[in-house]
């Protein structure tokens, strides 16, 4: 885990003399990864440069605003009831993450912990659960949604995250099976039950995969298109940031300006909360991918 | 063994919401598909009261269907170019590059690349319009290097969402890729180095026997994530021009809840965890041959 942040010593070896050489060397590997940042950013700015154009010049191939609009931001909330998206969307990803963390955490605790007959089979299954395309599944859970008569609000978007969420169950069995079996052991000693071992002694311990489990969840839900257009997306006043960005195009379809300033007020809140929990997102990752 | 069994008494509670999700949204939908797959059911109409089994009949329009042996086709073309060559080539080669550099440049590098990653698709989708239409920034800078624009979402649509998914997926292979290098012990690459192996040999033969398995993780991880990826191309291209972008999800989508075609939509999701199952079935033989 704290790999991350070795550098292999191995150059240091060949860095005597050749002083020009190495200045050269310098200069290459910035210039690259100086243009590989462009590359990954030009998109990006050019929806935000786009954002601040007149609706004539965002139809243009200009690259710089002639002059800026910064009240298209403003307008934006005239065209379209961004506030209430934003409230559905927060609404959605806040119950969506709370209803994980109290379903996975406990499940991920008896499957990393607990040797039962067919353990193993269960965590298979949620493994395949977890790599699922879930277009596959959508349409019988669609109908089963549309017998209840529950399509059209947010709840079938929710409650599957009561019952647990498989990618966070294997995220947190990944975190979980890290701790020493010592802990435990002591835990029982001290006569704790299973359910104090789990919020006194684990929980505590692995605070960064309970973080990294409720970030991918938030981000996940707050991105998330398929699952808004399918259960919301007859339904506006139901509509997700993602499901009204999506329809800013055709309703405004020469006003890019707008469209592209909308698109910078549902990147705000995504871009903050990553920088201010990159480690976080890192560790989650690294976690799947490595020890999967 | 009592206490063995009393704990499993203690632990059955934790578990049942996942018992009741894996049944509910996992174990029984796959049930359902693989049955509604050869039925007629319909979303509305008669056929939505009183669905009739129909055998092979899904099946047989599916695969003697132009639409769907396209989509297929596509669907493939899309995993091999964006998550197989794409995502998991340009991620290897960032966490090389970034392997022995300053903090300050892999910090900057790698948290713009991840910060595409964190993009919600929909506007991943606007962001790679804005690049590549006719008044893109692609065709501005090609036009200030004296070449000819063209409008890339019609001329080489699967070019334009491949592109897109390289562009917002690689950071998962590069943040994976990067945790496993430095897992490589450095007296390995050092001895080889030593004998007078070059980068590209040192790579090759030392580096990535050691992390194969994490390779084969990461393709099985991105392949099974890339045949789920619909906004982005649905917003993007919405499986047009021609139906030249429409994978096997839109197609699936398209059927099922823009048509109403519920039994033949379902037939079609079949194909898709089929298609899954074989990528998965030869991740899995290739860990499990050689060496």
């Amino acid at each position: 885990m704290t790999a991350l942040t070795q550098v292999a010593p191995a150059t240091a070896v060949r860095r005597r003399g050749a002083g020009r050489r190495q200045v050269l060397h310098w200069i290459a590997v910035h210039s690259f990864g100086l243009a590989l940042g462009l590359v990954f950013t030009l998109p990006i700015v050019f929806v935000v440069l786009t954002a601040f154009m007149s609706d004539q010049q965002a139809l243009t191939s200009d690259l710089w605003p002639r002059d800026w609009h910064p009240e298209n931001f403003l307008t934006v909330f005239q065209k379209a009831p961004m506030l209430e998206y934003f409230a559905n969307s927060m609404l959605y990803s806040l119950l969506a993450t709370a209803f994980m963390l109290v379903s996975s955490v406990p499940a991920a605790y008896a499957l990393s912990r607990l040797r039962w007959r067919g353990s193993n089979f269960a965590f298979m299954i949620v493994i395949a659960a977890m790599m699922l395309p879930p277009q596959v599944v959508a349409v019988p859970i669609y109908s089963m949604w549309a017998n209840l008569g529950l399509t059209g609000t947010l709840w079938p978007l929710v409650v599957p995250y009561l019952l647990g969420d498989a990618f966070s169950i294997f995220l947190l069995r990944q975190f979980f099976v890290t701790v020493p079996q010592d802990y435990f052991d002591a835990a029982r000693m001290d006569g704790c039950s299973e359910i104090q071992i789990l919020y006194r002694v684990l929980v505590p311990m692995t605070k960064p995969g309970l973080a990294a489990a409720g970030l991918f969840t938030f981000l996940y839900t707050w991105n998330d298109y398929f699952g808004p257009l399918l259960y919301v997306g007859e339904k506006q006043d139901s509509w997700t940031l993602s499901l009204a960005l999506a329809s800013f195009r055709g309703m405004h379809q020469t006003q890019w300006n707008l469209t592209m300033a909308a698109t910078v007020l549902v990147l705000v809140p995504v871009i903050v909360l990553f920088l201010f929990a990159q480690k976080s997102f890192v560790r989650g990752i690294t976690f799947t991918g490595v020890k999967g | 063994m009592a206490r063995n069994g009393k704990r499993v008494l203690a632990w059955l509670p934790p578990m049942a919401p996942s018992v009741v999700l894996l049944g509910l949204f996992v174990v029984g939908p796959i049930a359902w598909c693989l049955y509604a797959a050869f039925t007629n059911t319909a979303l509305t109409g008669i056929a939505a009261r009183r669905p009739q089994f129909v055998g092979l009949d899904n099946f047989k329009n599916l695969f003697t269907s132009a639409d769907v042996g396209a989509s297929l086709w596509l669907t493939v073309l899309f995993v091999l170019g964006s998550a197989v060559v794409g995502q998991n080539g340009a991620g290897m080669l960032l966490a090389v590059f970034m392997q022995r550099r300053s903090r300050v440049l892999r910090g900057i590098v790698g948290t713009i690349v991840v910060a595409a990653w964190v993009l919600p698709e929909v506007v991943a989708a606007f962001a790679v319009y804005a690049f590549l239409n006719t008044n893109g920034t692609l065709n501005e800078v090609l036009g200030a290097l004296g070449l000819g624009g063209q409008n890339w979402l019609y001329t080489a649509p699967l070019f334009a969402v491949v592109l897109a998914n390289i562009w917002r997926g690689t950071a998962f292979s590069m943040l994976v890729y990067q945790a496993a290098l430095s897992e490589v012990p450095s007296d390995l690459t050092e001895a080889a180095e030593v004998d007078g192996a070059g980068p590209v040999r040192r790579f090759w033969h030392v580096v990535l026997p050691v992390i194969r398995r994490t390779v084969v993780t990461n393709l099985m991880l991105i392949t099974l994530q890339t045949l789920g990826v619909f906004a982005l191309i649905f917003v993007l291209t919405a499986g047009g021009p021609d139906n030249k972008t429409r994978t096997l999800p839109l197609l699936m989508y398209e059927q099922a809840f823009k048509f109403g075609q519920i039994g033949y939509g379902t037939a079609i999701a079949v194909v898709l965890l089929a298609l899954g199952a074989v990528f998965s079935l030869v991740y899995i033989r290739s860990l499990k041959t050689e060496v």
